[in-house]
């Protein structure tokens, strides 16, 4: 078992209002599943992505990754844990727009302390698994959006996380890129990466082995796909 | 037109921040532009406040004597009606008449020494512009015991009421107030606020023989000729005039005379001569301007930088304006309102700001200077605003016409964000982080040549030196008993006698002397008079022989170490000189020992050959009644310590026992050397401030500049913190972004501070070098500031939670 959580909860407050994004979720995710989360927008289900992926904390609640309780981590601790288990890809890409297509997927070794020759040759690695090898030269704006997109995987693999967070991967793109994009993952998934992603398409998600449904932060449905 | 002003007004409650930034930079930016503006106005319409001032020339007059060679504001009485008879270009003449001393001024019961008073002719009214404000003009000065005093004189002595007829003592002499005139402007080279007639009772008769009387140094003289006259040939005329007329009294004595006219309006600023009015200094108006200039430019390009940045963030409004269909021209308007109404709003403020500095009466300096009079009127102020609604335009073009340039896309509308940073932007940073460089490197330099100057050992003690006038031959004589009594005050540390203030006062005529080839020779030579108590009691260092005793049977000297290099004497002891024409003392003082070199002058000037001479009380007793009561002496009284009020009393009462019908009037030295520059050292002071408040503004833009370069990084602190970033790692990241644009500037700014430093530094007599230290370190405290900025502002994003960050847009 990757992920277990036990009631997660989590509260957004503004001066005015104070909203539930996440109210009680229990859910468990083994090693290897490829998980999609759907719902409608404001559902929580990005909370949930961004909790489960260390990025956020829970208001209360438990969650054990990999074996650890995690959910009263600093943000140091949480860091670590992130840096080498966990790759994310956004929908809007989160590429650098200063660095290269190279340097993009070269952070995360940096920060893991990869060695110059590791990171060379994984970031070359990556890059032609990505089909973007020729392109490394290039910044994300010279880039269409399939191709930033592509670049954002391979940046998140390049560690070679047990886990990969994909938020909306294919929402920026249109259905030809999106389609090479999934591809992608479920390839990265029969590789054994355990994979959870949120989306709003129906035919995205039917590439996971099982689609959970949130309805205002709360899991009301989860169906095995086969 | 309405819904621009209503967006624009509600963009500013919006981004609060930075408009206060905006308007506070633009604000203290207008309040120093405006008081740098008028003061270098005023400064560079000196004497210009009169139609007639094209045809008023002020004369100086130059002797010559062999190798020396002095020139003098003051000439004789008798100077300007001897010339205007012999030469029909001149139209007439006014004159100053120079009393030997601050007289003793008493109104009623007060009693005090007055130093703006002169002995004028009477059409001076009409020729310096003052209008009446009691009295009539035209015949205020023709009695000679008739005084005509200005409206501020009248306001503090006579509480603005109608004098006329008043009665006000001068040394003794009651006069009557036939006049009360308006006040000499503030940017005039001459300031009076007493005057009477030129042959008032009160001056000591000139000598009898005309020619004689030529040679009197105590006058001010202006002479009114036509419009652009050729002054050369005036001094042709002169030197002819003076040939003829001086040839039998001075023979082949070597000694000449020659004469200058100055058009009136270039006095202010012209040479320093001997025994003038205190004179500016064009370098530290120019000094004014360049950091009013830099001052503005800072906050404009301040605006600049933030009104951009801001704009960047604004992308997504303008670009959904821009889809729904707002016209270009209208974008540029909406950017244009908003600045023109900061600007409008900042000088609106800075305006009433000055109002209430002037209200308030702050004591610094140069808004003493100032007259506001000519800030007030309707006229200066819509100016005022319009510069300042043009200024607005200028700083909200770039930023209006950049964002508008934009190409947009659906695509923007949804992600928000363009990242292109256009290099003119980047040209902006640098021009900023250059400018605050440069400004804090030449406050520094500008600071560190005003202590410098400030602090020059002159070479004699001022500190706790009380400096007393004595005044009539009766009261100096009893100046020893007096001496004997204070010196045996506990407090007392010693107490010396001489002719001028101690240290700073000097005369200055044609002497004999001995040259190195034992010749008796005719030299023009600045001397002190002072008694066997001087060494000490300035503590002057005596380096060759010894100082005058009150037992030399002879008439002693002292001479300093330029005189000794000057007359290239190797063994100076023994040697004779003396004034020439007096029996008593022609060749017969004898040089007893030389004092290491003292600045006695300006510090404008280098140090000339001085002769101390010893005087003693006793010598004023012999004197003809006709000058007796003319003589003025100094007794200098040598603290151990800062003079308590109890002390002060003591002195005080001291002083009524010896004499009696005299004020206990004292200054302390430090003051009087400090007042020889106080238009100087005021001015420096205000300038520092000035250059405070442009560092600061530098700063403020510094800090709006860097907040924003941090915000606009907010997100992708976000995906590198996703991606297992340090806080160590992003603070790094962001520092060597600005460190590089800062070594940019810094370089730069050094070149373009110490040339332009070091031009202002050789207008100096006595400058400080410049520490090339001053550069990098301006360079780190900027780049420090900038860390700071960053790292408050990157604080949060970098360690809260990365979703956070990843929101931010």
């Amino acid at each position: 078992m990757i992920i277990r959580t036990k009631g997660l909860s989590k509260l957004f407050r503004t001066e005015e209002v104070e909203t539930t994004a996440l109210d009680g979720v229990d859910l468990s995710i083994q090693e290897g599943d490829f998980t999609s989360i759907m719902g409608p927008s404001g559902c929580g289900k990005s909370t949930l992505l961004h909790i489960l992926g260390l990025i956020d904390n829970p208001e209360s609640g438990e969650y054990w990754f990999m074996g650890e309780e995690v959910s009263k981590y600093t943000e140091r601790k949480r860091a670590i844990l992130r840096k080498h288990n966990i790759g994310f890809v956004f929908q809007s890409f989160n590429l650098i727009d200063e660095l290269n297509v190279y340097e993009n997927v070269e952070l995360p070794l940096i920060y893991t302390k990869a060695s110059a020759s590791e990171r060379k040759q994984k970031v070359e690695y990556v890059l032609e698994k990505m089909n973007m090898a020729h392109r490394t030269k290039h910044f994300p704006r010279q880039l269409s959006g399939g191709q930033q997109q592509r670049v954002a995987v391979a940046r998140a693999i390049v560690n070679t996380p047990k886990l990969i967070l994909a938020d909306e991967p294919t929402g920026n793109l249109d259905s030809e890129h999106g389609a090479e994009v999934m591809n992608l993952l479920s390839g990265l998934n029969a590789e054994g990466t355990t994979i959870v992603m949120v989306t709003h398409s129906a035919e995205d998600a039917a590439v996971g082995s099982r689609i959970i449904r949130v309805l205002d932060g709360r899991i009301v449905s989860e169906a095995a796909n086969v | 037109m309405l819904i621009h002003l209503k967006l624009a007004l509600r963009t500013l409650r919006q981004e609060r921040f930075y408009a206060a930034i905006n308007v506070t930079g633009l604000m203290i930016a207008f309040i120093c532009t405006l008081l740098i503006g008028l003061y270098v106005f005023q400064s560079l319409t000196y004497d210009q406040h009169t139609e007639s001032h094209k045809k008023l020339y002020r004369a100086t007059i130059d002797l010559i004597n062999g190798d020396s060679h002095n020139t003098f504001a003051l000439m004789s009485d008798a100077m300007a009606p001897t010339l205007a008879l012999q030469n029909p270009d001149i139209e007439g003449y006014v004159r100053f008449k120079t009393l030997p001393e601050k007289p003793i001024v008493s109104i009623g019961e007060e009693k005090y020494l007055e130093d703006a008073i002169f002995g004028s002719d009477s059409n001076v009214f009409q020729q310096f512009g003052h209008q009446s404000v009691y009295g009539d003009p035209s015949t205020a000065l023709t009695s000679p015991t008739s005084i005509a005093i200005s409206d501020s004189f009248n306001q503090r002595h006579f509480s603005g009421e109608n004098s006329l007829g008043s009665i006000i003592t001068v040394n003794d002499i009651d006069y009557q107030v036939t006049l009360v005139f308006s006040d000499v402007p503030g940017n005039s080279h001459l300031k009076y606020n007493l005057l009477f007639p030129i042959n008032s009772p009160g001056f000591i008769p000139s000598p009898a023989n005309p020619v004689m009387a030529l040679f009197t140094v105590n006058t001010y003289t202006y002479f009114i000729l036509p419009e652009t006259y050729d002054v050369q040939k005036f001094s042709d005329f002169f030197d002819q005039f003076w040939e003829e007329t001086t040839a039998e009294v001075l023979g082949d004595s070597g000694i000449s005379s020659s004469m200058a006219l100055t058009p009136v309006a270039d006095v202010h600023f012209g040479p320093t001569v001997e025994f003038d009015q205190p004179t500016g200094n064009l370098l530290t108006v120019y000094a004014y301007g360049i950091i009013g200039v830099l001052i503005m430019l800072v906050a404009i390009v301040n605006y600049i930088n933030l009104a951009t940045a801001r704009a960047t963030r604004r992308f997504k409004e303008v670009a959904i304006s821009r889809l729904l269909g707002a016209k270009k021209r209208s974008l540029i308007m909406q950017f244009l309102y908003e600045s023109i109404m900061q600007a409008l709003i900042a000088a609106i403020l800075a305006l009433i700001i000055i109002e209430i500095i002037f209200q308030a009466n702050a004591p610094a300096s140069l808004v003493n200077a100032l007259d506001l009079t000519s800030l007030r009127t309707p006229l200066a102020i819509t100016g005022i605003l319009f510069f300042a609604g043009i200024l607005g335009m200028l700083a909200g073009l770039y930023p209006a016409s950049w964002i508008s340039r934009q190409k947009f896309s659906s695509r923007t509308v949804t992600s928000g964000h363009n990242r292109t940073e256009p290099i003119l932007r980047q040209v902006l940073i640098v021009f900023q982080f250059a400018v605050t460089i440069s400004v804090i490197a030449s406050t520094i330099l500008v600071l560190s040549q005003m202590y410098f100057i400030s602090n020059m050992p002159l070479g004699f003690e001022t500190e706790n030196r009380m400096v007393i006038t004595v005044k009539g031959a009766s009261a100096i004589s009893r100046v020893p008993a007096l001496k004997n009594s204070l010196n045996s005050l506990p407090q007392i540390e010693s107490t010396t006698f001489t002719n001028f203030d101690p240290g700073v006062g000097f005369s200055a005529g044609n002497w004999r002397i001995e040259s190195a080839q034992s010749q008796m020779e005719n030299s023009f030579m600045s001397y002190q008079n002072a008694d066997a108590d001087y060494l000490q009691s300035m503590g002057l260092e005596l380096i060759e022989g010894r100082f005058m005793s009150p037992d030399d049977e002879n008439r002693t000297v002292v001479v300093n170490e330029t005189l000794v290099r000057t007359m290239g004497w190797t063994n100076p002891i023994g040697k004779r000189s003396g004034m020439p024409g007096s029996p008593e003392t022609q060749d017969s003082e004898i040089v007893v020992g030389v004092v290491k070199d003292f600045n006695f002058d300006s510090l404008e000037v280098p140090i000339n050959p001085l002769i101390i001479r010893l005087t003693r009380p006793e010598y004023y007793q012999s004197l003809p009644d006709s000058v007796a009561p003319h003589q003025i002496a100094r007794l200098t009284i040598v603290l151990s310590g800062p003079a308590s009020g109890q002390l002060i009393q003591q002195l005080s009462s001291t002083w009524q026992e010896h004499m009696p019908e005299l004020p206990f009037e004292f200054r302390f030295l430090d003051d009087i050397v400090a007042s020889r520059y106080t238009s100087e050292t005021g001015i420096f002071n205000s300038l520092s401030y000035f250059s405070g408040i442009s560092v600061f503004i530098s700063c403020i833009g510094l800090l709006g500049l860097t907040a924003y370069t941090t915000e606009r990084r907010t997100r992708e602190i976000g995906i590198r913190k996703v991606l297992g970033a340090h806080p160590r790692q992003l603070l790094g990241m962001l520092f060597r972004n600005i460190f590089v644009l800062i070594l940019f500037a810094a370089i730069i700014a050094s070149v373009v501070s110490y040339l332009s430093i070091n031009a202002w530094l050789s207008g100096f007599a006595y400058r400080d070098e410049i520490n090339l230290l001053v550069f990098p370190a301006a360079a780190i405290l900027t780049f420090c500031l900038a860390l700071l900025t960053m790292t408050l502002q990157a604080w949060k994003p970098i360690h809260r939670n990365p979703v956070h960050a990843l929101r931010y847009e």
